[in-house]
């Protein structure tokens, strides 16, 4: 297939999904113009820009790439609000970019003279009323479909191309109903489920009736054989025969019944599931030129290889998946990929390699984006993210390699300090990450600088089934993705072993993390079982040894958005319903590892013989408390929150908790006199108290200590392990 | 005595009903009579087995199906800390409708309807701790005391309780 072919194939969809995106930004500008575009709209805003900026470059619209990146830096000089000839400019912009789409791709005189008007407003002052344009788009001023010499005999040929598209013998439905009839297959499949259930039910109902008859019969012939048999026993003999044969009949043909119906449903589920899958190849045929363009642009030679086009993927996937994947190349060239003069330096060929790997990973969707350059430096990065404020000194030292690399999916984050026209605006690997986790995946990146770097997308295949090992906590049962569960074993506490200060497992010859799941998601102390059941999680090449209390099975399930309310919430990421009416959540892999990691400490190593505590933490600051709160929640202890000290009293009256955490400096009632309150009531003067303060002196401790706090630590100086033993020297002993 | 609070304003002042009257769905927790504006509740319903959420506020003690969808149950009494409401086989739950929020909301019991003719609101004590903090209102009827709630302002604090804004997918 040629370039210009693959372009062609590509452009219904991209004017398509142009004209939604325009849309989208034009009804964005309006709220800023008004005013009334939130914080999160402005960053979508500047995302959605950035997209089709992307977009437009990697389908060789030159002239839409400018004009974008022209309105980007007007929307970036005008901060929050633009006056109204600056929205007037954009809002244009975007009517522009619809005819543009019909164009020639290259920069004519109009779009020049559109990026010139755009740059020419850049820190122009607030005119109101005077300045302003009409409101009624001015077509003189607008771009492209005025301009009669870059329009004209060219757009006809547009009209052509129009043309030259194909009818599909396919109808076209909406994605959302889509997904409706999905949902209700699935649920229809744990309605096949529950009639199973019940049709066993009602054999052992059966059983149980036919051994009763089994003794009606008996008794009948006992009394005939003592001549006692009348007419009605034998008749009563005979019905219980009949009865009991037609109950044999229909139980069979209600089981069969209820099987076939089942095998029926799971088809249908499995249909549904496939009338999403969509060839992957629509979305990666149009990078190996389009990469490869863009590498030239910056004066890099670049071959870029696609493999894997014949993967499905779900609709909704794959729709989602093109934004992600041009931000993950465009990053690769721009900050990957060396000049040839570079590599030939490194002693590289001079044309490097960019590969896109796509291949299904049992239920999951594995998309491979690797290119041989520079590789990525955590010391760089971290130099950068503290250079940018995204995190803080103590941050920055304590930061590991791993999750140095981790930074670039931060927002804010961008490596370059000129804003190169294809990236390095700080928008691009946050939107990656944000869209894929949206979509219940995971991106990781991995580094051998000097060498290559990696990025590996991690998609559900299809958003309706997902094959899923069910565990249990208590007598809960949760989830964990088929494909990221490696293998289950019973853990040999032999096998155990402290490793710099992590408990780990050797497992297939690496250290993985060990850690009770039960008391990882705050639910409960862990299993009792000198060898509880361990399963071996895997994802994105990092793991974890995942003790649980128990097993539920392994089945494929209907996948359940956990609802709006329960949106973001961390380690679900879906629910399931089982067929006996309980809900099984799913969770989350990538958060399951992050937390294990950061949870297999020493300290934690303990978490199973110490008890979980609730926790009464008052802090007027939200976040200082959102931050101790999740500290606290990541040690296995329940926290009650209050905002001030009054606050606080108020809620310590509920009873029931363990420890008192409390910050000073608070407005109605400080954390001192807190202090003081509740040791001087008969009810509550046992209750440990830690005061948890930004202020370090010696006397502000004495001051702490004086009113009556059992400990005293300083917020600079707060992690895990501290906070850890120090509840546990507070709250260890008593009960 | 005839100040009257948001949630009044919410009730429906056309549609059948008189304008005079403000329409409620009164519940007890823990041993008070509360209140919410009637129209956000969009059914009563008997509480499935209950999965406890990983890493949850206590006031959110867990999730059940309900009509194919997974619904949270939203335990007002741990939400402002005056304790938890038992959870029991005959636990009914009102499942509301605020906004974009669905959640079901336990009770100890459920008294159902109640209409409160308007001049009989009056404003809340004016405190801000624990349950006050959610108060839009009292009213009075033949069994007494009832404490209105903003329900809509509840459930908002609960949902940014359990997922601190900008922790959405970490």
């Amino acid at each position: 297939m040629g370039a210009e072919e693959i372009r062609q194939k590509l452009l219904p969809r991209f004017r398509e999904m142009t004209a939604d995106r325009v849309e989208k930004i034009s009804s964005a500008l309006l709220q800023l113009e008004r005013g009334t575009a939130s914080g999160e709209q402005r960053e979508e805003l500047a995302r959605e820009l950035h997209t089709l900026k992307g977009e437009a470059r990697m389908m060789g619209f030159a002239a839409i790439s400018s004009v974008i990146h022209a309105a980007e830096d007007l929307l970036k000089g005008c901060g929050a609000m633009p006056s109204r000839e600056q929205a007037q400019a954009l809002l244009e912009t975007c009517d522009a970019v619809l005819a543009m789409l019909d164009q020639p791709a290259e920069l004519g005189p109009a779009s020049q003279a559109l990026v010139t008007r755009l740059h020419g407003l850049i820190g122009a002052a607030a005119s109101p009323g005077a300045a302003a344009t009409p409101a009624t788009p001015d077509p003189a001023t607008a771009a492209g479909p005025t301009e009669p010499a870059e329009a004209g005999g060219l757009r006809a040929r547009a009209s052509l191309e129009l043309r030259g598209d194909r009818v599909h013998a396919s109808i076209r439905v909406d994605v959302d109903r889509l997904d409706e009839i999905a949902a209700i297959a699935g649920d229809v499949l744990v309605e096949g489920a529950r009639a199973n259930r019940r049709a066993r039910d009602l054999d052992g109902l059966f059983a149980r009736w036919n051994r009763i008859s089994d003794r009606v019969v008996l008794l009948a012939e006992q009394l005939r054989h003592e001549g006692y048999g009348d007419k009605a026993v034998e008749q009563l003999e005979g019905d219980v025969h009949l009865l009991r044969s037609d109950t044999f009949r229909f139980s069979r043909v209600h089981s069969e019944a209820v099987q076939g119906a089942r095998a029926q449903f799971t088809l249908l589920a499995e249909r549904v599931g496939s009338a999403r899958l969509i060839p992957l190849s629509g979305v990666l045929a149009g990078f190996p030129r389009a990469a490869r363009e863009m590498a030239r642009e910056q004066g890099k030679e670049l071959d870029c290889e696609v493999s894997g086009g014949e993967t499905g993927v779900d609709k909704a996937i794959l729709l989602s998946l093109n934004d992600p994947l041009v931000h993950l190349v465009r990053n690769s060239i721009d900050h990957g990929v060396e000049t040839p003069e570079e590599r030939t330096a490194a002693g590289k060929p001079p044309v490097a390699r960019l590969t896109i790997t796509a291949r299904s990973d049992g239920d999951l969707l594995a998309l491979v984006v690797e290119d041989d350059g520079r590789g990525i430096t955590p010391a760089k990065i971290r130099a950068t993210a503290l250079a940018r404020g995204v995190i803080g000194e103590q941050q920055a030292a304590g930061l590991s390699a791993r999750a140095a690399l981790d930074m670039i999916f931060v927002a804010g984050f961008s490596t370059r300090d000129q804003a190169g026209e294809t990236s390095g605006r700080g928008v691009g690997l946050d939107v990656v990450r944000r869209k894929v986790t949206a979509l219940g995946g995971s991106v990781t990146v991995e580094s051998e600088p000097g060498q290559w770097t990696r990025f590996t997308l991690r998609l559900p295949q299809s958003l309706s089934l997902m094959k899923v090992l069910l565990v249990r906590i208590d007598e809960d049962v949760y989830g964990l993705p088929a494909v990221d569960v490696d293998s289950v074993d019973r853990l040999d506490p032999k096998d155990v072993a402290e490793v710099a200060g992590i408990r780990a497992v050797r497992y297939r010859n690496r250290l993985l993390p060990l850690v009770a799941l039960g008391p990882l998601l705050s639910l409960n102390g862990g299993p009792r079982h000198p060898r509880p059941t361990v399963a071996y999680v895997m994802h994105g090449g990092e793991g974890a040894a995942v003790v649980v209390d128990g097993l539920f099975g392994e089945r494929e399930v209907a996948v359940k958005a956990p609802g709006a309310f329960l949106k973001g919430l961390r380690f679900v990421t879906g629910a399931a319903a089982l067929e006996d009416g309980r809900v099984a959540l799913l969770l989350s892999t990538p958060d399951l590892i992050s937390a294990a990691r950061r949870l297999a400490s020493p300290a934690m190593s303990r978490g199973r013989d110490r008890r979980r505590l609730r926790v009464l933490l008052v802090d007027d600051s939200a976040i200082a408390r959102e931050a101790e709160a999740a500290l606290l929640r990541s040690l296995g202890h329940e926290v009650d929150e209050a905002v001030d000290g009054e606050d606080g009293w108020q809620r310590l009256q509920g009873g029931g908790f363990q420890v008192l955490i409390t910050d000073v400096q608070m407005p109605v009632l400080d954390g001192i006199d807190l202090t003081r309150r509740v040791k001087a009531s008969p009810r509550f003067f046992k209750l440990p108290i830690l005061i948890l303060s930004s202020l370090s002196a010696p006397e502000e401790r004495r001051r702490g200590v004086d009113a009556g706090a059992d400990a005293y630590m300083v917020k600079g100086e707060l992690d895990a392990e501290t906070l850890a033993s120090a509840l546990e020297r507070l709250c260890g002993v008593s009960v | 005595m005839s100040q009257v609070r948001p949630s009044s304003e919410a009730a429906p002042s056309g549609a059948g009903h008189a304008g005079q009257d403000a329409w409620f769905f009164c519940l007890r927790i823990l041993g008070g009579r509360y209140a919410f504006e009637a129209l956000l509740v969009t059914e009563v319903v008997r509480l499935g087995p209950l999965t406890r959420l990983p890493a949850a506020p206590s006031f959110l003690p867990g999730v059940f199906m309900h009509r194919g969808e997974v619904l949270p149950v939203l335990d007002i009494g741990q939400l402002v800390g005056q304790g938890a409401i038992a959870i029991r086989a005959s636990t009914r739950a009102a499942v509301v409708h605020s906004g974009q929020w669905k959640v079901a909301v336990i009770s100890d019991g459920l008294e159902g309807l109640v209409v409160i003719p308007r001049r009989h609101l009056e404003a809340p004590p004016a405190e801000s701790s624990g349950m006050a903090e959610f108060l839009s209102g009292v009213a009075r009827d033949k069994l007494g005391t009832i404490a209105v709630l903003d329900l809509p302002r509840l459930v908002e604090a609960a949902r940014s309780r359990a997922v601190p804004a900008g922790s959405a997918g970490t």
